[in-house]
């Protein structure tokens, strides 16, 4: 049985290393496991997934960065506006106190000059 | 060109499990990882551009993959393949253990040398294509195939002395 060609031995190899036919419903199973992968694939995605799908294109987190800007600016505006019409008033109204209050210093001041005229006078 | 799928599992599916077969020993994993290669190969269905590319890319795959499982499961010969049915053929009973005992012979090479040996006869690919496929050089192909076919036939005389054949 000793191969003293080498050619002979691997024609030998060739034979012994032939091709074998896999189980009968392989290719079925192959094609059933493609059928459901390819179903699994096309199957609508849930909510939950397209959001996920949806956050993560750049695109999307630059249109919802713009829009919460876009709402931000004007509140802070109209925040910052508010804060300095109060100062406004404020200031307006110690200024109407304090000339209310050197009217009246000024009145009694008055009053006290008219006395002492009229006492001299007499 | 668009491909068929089911002619390629057809037509492919008897070279895609022996590959996977005689590197893993095991007709379940065996027939298992040869599954996953098809799929992943329908994955890249789009990418294929003739039948020859289709068997080409299966071989590669089922290849790589065989050595990377045998790595991983670090597999020892736990069922050999002899108890796996032989092929159909018109051998005589003597032939049928010859046959036999270089497939074990043949199980126990290192896994690249396995893989020359492998595409080289049971594919019929020549060393240059060989190399491409397992990307190493053709000089380390045909230095895995001649030191491969000295191992075997050593192997065998061996035995045959042994056994006063």
């Amino acid at each position: 049985m000793a191969f003293e060609e080498p050619v002979e031995f691997e024609k030998a190899v060739k034979r012994a290393l032939r091709q074998e036919l896999p189980p009968p419903d392989f290719a079925a199973k192959v094609l059933a496991r493609a059928a459901a992968l390819e179903a699994a694939t096309r199957a609508p995605q849930s909510g939950k997934m397209i959001v996920l799908a949806v956050w993560r294109k750049p695109a999307v987190w630059a249109i919802a960065a713009g829009i919460t800007l876009a709402a931000l600016i004007p509140t802070g505006i109209s925040e910052y506006r508010h804060r300095r019409e109060h100062q406004a008033r404020e200031a307006s109204r110690q200024l109407l106190l304090a000339l209310d209050i050197t009217r009246l210093q000024l009145q009694k001041t008055k009053q006290r000059l008219q006395k002492v005229s009229k006492q001299n006078a007499l | 060109m668009a491909i068929d799928f089911a002619s390629v599992v057809n037509d492919n599916q008897a070279m895609v499990f022996s590959l996977a077969l005689r590197f893993l020993r095991n007709r379940e994993i065996a027939e298992e990882l040869a599954q996953d290669v098809f799929l992943q190969f329908y994955q890249n269905l789009g990418r294929i551009e003739s039948p020859a590319h289709a068997t080409w890319w299966l071989r590669r795959s089922v290849c790589h993959r065989s050595i990377d499982e045998v790595r991983k499961r670090k597999l020892r010969p736990a069922v050999g393949l002899e108890s796996a049915p032989e092929p159909a053929s018109l051998e005589t009973p003597g032939d049928l253990f010859l046959l036999s005992r270089i497939r074990r012979m043949v199980q126990a090479l290192p896994e690249k040398a396995k893989a020359v040996v492998l595409l080289r006869y049971q594919e019929d690919l020549d060393p240059t294509e060989i190399s491409e496929m397992l990307d190493m050089p053709v000089s380390t192909v045909k230095s895995h195939l001649h030191r491969s076919l000295t191992l075997l036939r050593g192997h065998l005389r061996k035995e045959e002395m042994a056994c006063g054949v």
